[in-house]
């Protein structure tokens, strides 16, 4: 039989497997967050992205909740999204991309755009309210206080 | 609460409207919710409740009209 070590290595840094990997999913995701946030701003074609912001918002939480491990990052990821959803919509308020001018006809793309666009920012009020059924503080804190 | 603020001061009327549609989802959240930290409550109440009547009275008002389960 040939030799096998009697545990696994441990890492360089120290860190666990498992904190190590979400070290770096958690980093990736702050990159795409930033990016997907650019992206979405710089132009209407992007705006379907704002959908995968949101799904951070709830996803990250409920599937992920019982992983310790994790936690403090998928905490930050989601006050992350939460920050730049907050910002993307005043943006596109400021910009009057959420209102319909009176002249568009109601089957208009642009006036469905809009529509769309006003679904998604309910979308984003129950999911940050969602965040204060939870029974932490840190989640709870960033609905009351968003920096713009 | 910030998107309270942005939705009411970046409103498109020429007159500045309280956005209480958003605010009325907050209010129903917070009276319903059993897990709302003390620290964040507290906060609720020094920073919003009692510096602005607005959001004073709107929150009475919302609270008023609100079905909740006892």
């Amino acid at each position: 039989m040939p030799w096998m070590p009697d545990r696994m290595p441990s890492l360089p840094n120290g860190l666990a497997n498992g904190q190590k990997k979400a070290a770096v999913v958690s980093r990736q995701r702050k990159v795409d967050i930033k990016s997907t946030e650019n992206r979405i701003l710089s132009s209407t074609e992007h705006l379907n992205e704002i959908l995968g912001l949101i799904s951070l918002l709830n996803v990250l939480y409920s599937h992920m909740r019982d992983m310790l491990s994790l936690q403090d990052k998928v905490d930050a990821i989601v006050i992350e999204s939460a920050s730049s959803l907050i910002r993307i919509f005043k943006r596109l308020r400021r910009q009057g991309k959420l209102t319909t001018s009176d002249s568009s006809a109601p089957d208009s793309p642009q006036v469905q755009i809009v529509n769309w666009l006003n679904e998604r920012y309910v979308d984003l009020a129950h999911n940050l309210l969602n965040l204060l059924e939870t029974d932490k503080a840190n989640l709870q804190v960033p609905v009351f206080n968003q920096s713009s | 609460m910030r998107l309270v603020k942005d939705e009411t001061a970046l409103g498109s009327r020429e007159v500045t409207k309280f956005a209480n549609k958003t605010y009325a989802l907050f209010v129903e959240k917070i009276l319903q919710s059993k897990t709302l930290d003390d620290a964040v409550l507290q906060e609720l109440c020094d920073k919003y409740l009692n510096a602005y009547y607005d959001i004073q009275f709107y929150f009475l008002q919302d609270a008023g009209y609100m079905r909740l389960e006892i």
